[in-house]
């Protein structure tokens, strides 16, 4: 498994990723907002992923659940498939999410039952944590789902962002009407994500933190997802991570699923 | 001959606890990579039959070894023990109305303590497809509370995820695509001749998978004789297929498997809905029709009998299936489930609460009640209840 330095080889990525933003730095101008947001989802949506996830719930009266998950994607996030390792209750239960999580199935390997799931089931929030599946799609949703004005921008973590306002578009099937990211001005990566409750307050917020330059992309190695309404918090630690792995042919696949 | 079959069985048996217990014991622990797991559960349970409650329960250990010394090799079994407590000798005529069993007799069965090899199996993929040999899991089919095509399990309907015991076949699966895939399963019965096989094409159209199911087997059919009607086992050949997907924000699935015989009237189909609701709700509807149930006014001794001992999926010929699930909070989950004869109106609603209490540990906990008149399939039973913990390791 690849460490979080980038390597020699992996720099061309970086470059290409640099050479992206130029345009939007030399006219010195405020960019607008679907240009950060465009910015933001290139350099959050690597062709492959490979990682081992930690992902701890904190609850209001101080219990926690621990899980440990393999996560696998392609295609920019199209394809995912989600395996748990931890908790023995849980172990080897997989998903497969297919056409950005249009497509669900999950394996039990308890019955060997596979199972397909309408897209609703991306409501369902993961192992009783504050994410759903939903949030584990790609990124597209914020281009094709919401209006984005770049409101100005403001020093965030110790980190100088630009503060977007997304209003979700007129019959757009998203949870949230409104969302506000604070994005880094230096390399495009959101460092917070508020998702606004109807009554104008924060009702959950992520926090993206201990980011760090893996195979050419800076990465999150420490998500955190705060529930505001219920006062609970789900961490996600990446234990280990690669962009570099290329999924075998018929990775994704239901016969996959039940290796 | 019955005889032998018998003693030839006992002999397959004692062969599979040999080679697990060598496997487990001594080959096991000088492979690190051989995974040790399992749970232990224990389940009490009371019902209330007329004026009398009966208490029941038992307490199981299963324990899954996993070995896989290739990527591509899996080598797994489970050993289940299970001990029973409380009433553990039920009399079957209790369960079926006074009408039917006119009144006499007892036919008695007994729930002895077990100690069995649920499975035991050898898993190969190869480049071109996957091999499974041995006594294994097999879940087939898209219904949740029934499934026609899956001629191998009967679902209990107050629990229908629990586990399956396992089936000694051979399975040879076959993928042709990302989403498409042929599925050979020749499972033992006594011989190859009159051993189950199927065949199942599947394939992905849109948002839906689709299967199409082509069976041979032995089956229960009804046949007349004058004055009586009983049945037999005949062999017949049977097509079947299945759907699952979705229209909207709404899940569908339907399967269905019938004879090809023209003159064994056997056909079996489930159709389903669910949907999550924006705020975790979960609900789901199923319906069940069965050819081979018993109709109102043809309802004899047999079916009952039929239906005690998996021989047919139901007692009757229309069912319905309905759950809803909800969070109370981050670890207590609730459900109400209900399922209907809709031969004979009777139904039996059962509320239940799940509550994960550690990291491995949870407990259920459900209460049964009944409607019906007296003489029906579900309102003969009251009430029941059920706790049940499982922890695993």
């Amino acid at each position: 498994m690849k460490t979080f330095k980038p390597q020699r080889a992996q720099r061309k990525n970086r470059r290409w990723i640099t050479l992206f933003f130029i345009p939007v730095l030399s006219f010195g101008q405020i960019p607008t907002g679907q240009t950060v947001i465009d910015s933001m989802t290139t350099i959050m949506s690597p062709e492959n992923s490979k990682m081992t996830i930690q992902q701890t719930n904190y609850y209001d009266d101080r219990k926690t659940r621990t899980f440990v998950l393999d996560m696998y994607s392609t295609n920019k996030g199209d394809k995912m498939m989600i395996r748990y390792i931890k908790p023995t209750s849980v172990k080897g239960q997989t998903f497969l999410l297919l056409n950005d999580g249009d497509d669900i199935w999950t394996y039990f390997p308890r019955t060997r039952r596979v199972r397909k799931l309408a897209s609703h089931a991306k409501k369902m929030r993961v192992q009783g944590g504050d994410f759903s599946f939903d949030d584990f799609s790609s990124e597209g949703s914020w281009k094709n789902d919401y209006i984005t004005t770049n409101t100005g921008s403001i020093e965030k973590s110790g980190e100088r962002c630009w503060v977007l306002k997304a209003i979700a578009k007129e019959n757009a099937d998203v949870d949230y009407l409104a969302v506000i990211l604070y994005v880094r001005k230096d390399n495009y990566y959101p460092v917070r994500i508020e998702y606004m409750h109807e009554n104008g307050n924060p009702e959950k917020t992520l926090a993206l933190t201990d980011i760090q330059d893996v195979d050419g992309f800076p990465t999150a190695l420490l998500i955190t997802m705060v529930n505001h309404l219920t006062g609970t918090k789900t961490v996600m630690e990446t234990i280990e991570i690669s962009y570099n792995w290329t999924p075998p042919n018929g990775f994704f696949s239901e016969r996959n699923l039940k290796k | 001959m019955k005889l032998l079959q018998s003693h030839r069985d006992h002999r397959v048996y004692i062969k599979y606890y040999i080679y697990f217990s060598l496997c487990t014991l001594w080959f096991f622990p000088l492979h690190a990579q051989v995974n040790i797991f399992g749970y232990v559960e224990t389940e009490a349970d009371q019902i209330q039959l007329g004026e009398s409650a009966y208490n029941f329960g038992y307490g199981k250990l299963r324990l899954d070894a996993e070995w896989r010394p290739w990527d591509n090799l899996l080598i797994a079994g489970n050993v289940n023990g299970q001990k029973y407590f409380g009433k553990t000798k039920w009399n079957i005529f209790d369960f079926i109305p006074e009408a039917l069993n006119y009144g006499q007799g007892e036919l008695i069965f007994s729930l002895p303590d077990t100690l069995y090899l649920d499975n035991i199996f050898t898993r190969i993929n190869f480049q071109y497809l996957d091999l499974t040999i041995g006594r294994q899991p097999i879940s087939l089919g898209v219904g949740y509370a029934w499934n026609p095509l899956d001629v191998f399990n009967r679902k209990d309907l107050l629990d229908p995820t629990y586990e399956q015991p396992g089936v000694d076949a051979v399975r040879l699966e076959i993928p042709l695509n990302n989403r498409s895939s042929v599925d050979v399963i020749i499972a033992d019965n006594d011989s190859l001749e009159t051993g189950t096989k199927m065949i199942q094409l599947k394939t992905g159209i849109g948002s839906f998978d689709v299967t199409m199911n082509f069976a041979q087997r032995y089956h229960l059919f009804p046949y007349w004789r004058f004055m009586d009607i009983n049945a037999t086992h005949t062999e017949s050949e049977f097509f079947g297929g299945s759907f699952v997907g979705q229209i909207g924000e709404f899940g569908l699935w339907c399967e269905a498997f019938w004879s090809l015989d023209n003159l064994k009237d056997f056909s079996e189909f489930v159709f389903g809905v669910d949907h999550t609701f924006d705020n975790g709700v979960y609900i789901i509807t199923e319906y069940f029709h069965n050819s081979l149930g018993a109709t109102k006014d043809e309802l004899f001794l047999t079916h009952y009998l039929n239906t005690f001992s998996g021989e047919s999926k139901s007692l009757m010929q229309k069912y319905i299936f309905a759950m809803t699930m909800f969070a109370f909070s981050d670890f207590i989950a609730g459900s109400v489930m209900g399922f209907g004869n809709l031969d004979d109106k009777s139904f039996t609603i059962v509320p239940q609460i799940g509550w994960s209490i550690l990291e491995n540990t949870t407990v259920s906990v459900f209460v049964g009640q009944s409607f019906g008149e007296n003489d029906t399939e579900f309102g003969i039973q009251d009430r029941s209840g059920r706790i049940r913990i499982r922890v695993y390791f």
